[in-house]
């Protein structure tokens, strides 16, 4: 998995979402559930793996970079 | 023994000077005894209830942690959510299911006599085993290691400022403040009785004033006067904020003064701009294990189900999500009690989250005072529905606002009013000066003269407002 192109497709999809502007990886995000899962879902499509419950804490998932950990860790 | 009596003011200071004097570990078990005694001034003979979960958790995390087979693990998880909700099946809705399912059988002309147990909730029944639950969980999940100490535990499922009505406290957060030594500091001890001080004024003058517009509207019968009716929804509403925040500020407080930190519970719900964001700012505790223990696991099982395999990712998402948010309100409305105006409760908050996203560009797009006035106004409606004792009052009420709004003595409503506007004039100044700052604490940060001025205010109301009555919490029902 390209982790360049999977970070920009993640800040694409949380734009639109949010409707907000993400201008860095380690912005502060209030991602809502819908979109939280919005985004695992992505993440799953994109690395064709679940991912795991046990690896999710929505409270650590603040930003761009830990969304992406997340991916990486999925992979 | 209720936080704002006497009695538990005598046992608080007894309680911190031997936790001053004392060491780490004994601290620990002080603070056990001191819970386990709290608990039973309510009912002694419940205390069985919370050493059973207790029990039933650590031998569970153990056996989990002791495991490497998930078949194995699983099981341990079972067995504690078994115990523990049938704990709450039995003392809780045993009763209200055995009556709904004789009515339902009575319809269809099959007669028999309920099995009844009779028997009172237990308090904080509801906390204390979703407690227990999240940890044993959590463990599984390896998110935090099972505990050795069989007393440090019963501390943790235990711990006296939040047993009866939270925050339900994870284990990867409160366990560890326990199972290590933990700092005294001024600072800390300042904050923690600024959280006592302002839990106190919502509770005894905030909500147990506005009770007196409530109760009298939602506890008579027929006739309902529109006017009353909204102004009665608008009291509680407000009511139950300060009830339960106010539980969870001196609970909050209470911890902090001898340095161990519970989580935030409330985060001025009434200000938010949408429903969904109503939810993630009103009994945070509650609505976040929902969560992360029923809601993520149901939707991703069904957004993985082969059958929407075939569909766009957009459309398998809005699909497990509308269902998934539907199931999860529902159940989180039953948790607040056995009565089905509480699961339509849930089930009209799920609807409204469903019908937010739907239409979220155009909600968005909307004047931010707008979407917050419609907002409140929206979880008005579900304090109705919450509030009255079944749901044809609350139709009948609703009706009242829109076909006999007028009132025959217009005093009571004139009253009603003027003393809604006092009693809650302060609780909003203040939240509109914390949502300014988004500080929780920007009180402490106003000019010494004014913080002490207001804080003298807060004791002045308390002193000559404040109802001493012995009124429980509200949540403590639950």
């Amino acid at each position: 998995m390209d982790n360049g192109k999977l970070t920009s497709d993640l800040r694409s999809l949380i734009e639109g979402e949010l409707k907000i502007q993400v201008t860095s990886e380690s912005q502060e995000l209030d991602l809502d559930s819908y979109t939280m899962m919005m985004v695992i879902l992505f993440i799953e499509e994109q690395s064709g793996i679940p991912v795991n419950l046990d690896d999710l804490d929505f409270d650590a998932f603040t930003s761009l970079s830990s969304l992406t950990s997340l991916a990486q860790q999925a992979a | 023994m209720l936080f704002q009596s006497f009695q538990f003011a005598a046992f608080f200071i007894v309680v911190f000077t031997l936790y001053v004097v004392l060491r780490h570990r004994w601290q620990n078990r002080m603070l056990l005894v001191a819970s386990y005694i709290f608990y039973g001034s309510w009912d002694w003979r419940f205390l069985s209830l919370i050493a059973i979960s207790t029990v039933t958790d650590y031998l569970c995390s153990l056996g989990i942690e002791a495991s490497d087979e998930k078949r194995i693990r699983k099981r341990y998880v079972a067995v504690s959510v078994f115990v523990n909700l049938t704990l709450l099946g039995i003392f809780k809705y045993f009763d209200f299911f055995s009556t709904s399912f004789h009515t339902l059988f009575g319809r269809v002309g099959i007669e028999f006599d309920p099995i009844l147990i009779n028997v009172i909730l237990p308090v904080g029944i509801s906390f204390y085993t979703f407690q227990t639950m999240s940890y044993t969980i959590d463990v599984y999940r390896n998110k935090v290691p099972a505990a050795r100490n069989f007393w440090d535990f019963s501390l943790y499922v235990s711990f006296f400022p939040q047993l009866v009505a939270g925050p339900i406290e994870r284990g990867t957060r409160l366990l560890p403040q326990i199972l290590k030594p933990r700092q005294l500091s001024w600072e800390r001890g300042f904050q923690g009785a600024y959280f006592v001080l302002w839990g106190l004024f919502l509770k005894v003058v905030v909500a147990d004033n506005l009770a007196k517009i409530v109760d009298p509207v939602y506890s008579a019968t027929g006739a309902y006067e529109g006017i009353n009716v909204l102004l009665a929804t608008y009291a509680f509403s407000i009511q139950i904020y300060a009830d339960f925040a106010g539980y969870s500020f001196m609970a909050i407080g209470l911890a902090k003064v001898m340095g161990i930190d519970l989580m935030e519970n409330f985060r001025r719900p009434y200000f938010t701009k949408n429903i969904s964001d109503f939810w993630r700012r009103w009994h945070i505790s509650l609505s976040s294990w929902f969560r992360d223990y029923v809601f993520s696991p149901f939707y991703l099982y069904l957004a993985r189900q082969p059958r929407l395999a075939n569909l766009s990712i957009k459309t398998r998402h809005v699909i497990a999500f509308m269902v998934t948010i539907l199931v999860t309100e529902y159940l989180l409305g039953f948790w607040h009690g056995a009565g089905w105006n509480y699961g339509f409760f849930g089930l009209y908050h799920g609807v409204l989250i469903a019908g937010y996203y739907f239409i979220r560009g155009l909600w968005d797009r909307m004047p931010t005072a707008l979407q917050i006035f419609l907002t409140y106004h929206l979880a008005c409606l579900g304090w109705l529905i919450f509030r009255s004792p079944s749901l044809d009052q609350a139709s009948q009420m609703l009706k009242a606002i829109f076909v006999n709004f007028r009132a025959v003595d217009s005093s009571i409503a004139m009253q009603s009013a003027l003393t809604l506007l006092a009693l809650t004039s302060i609780p909003i100044g203040v939240q509109l000066f914390q949502e300014w700052k988004n500080d929780t604490l920007v009180v402490l940060k106003w000019p010494r003269l004014v913080r002490d001025a207001f804080f003298v205010l807060l004791v002045i109301l308390i002193v000559a407002f404040g109802e001493f009555g012995g009124r429980p919490f509200i949540y403590f029902q639950f």
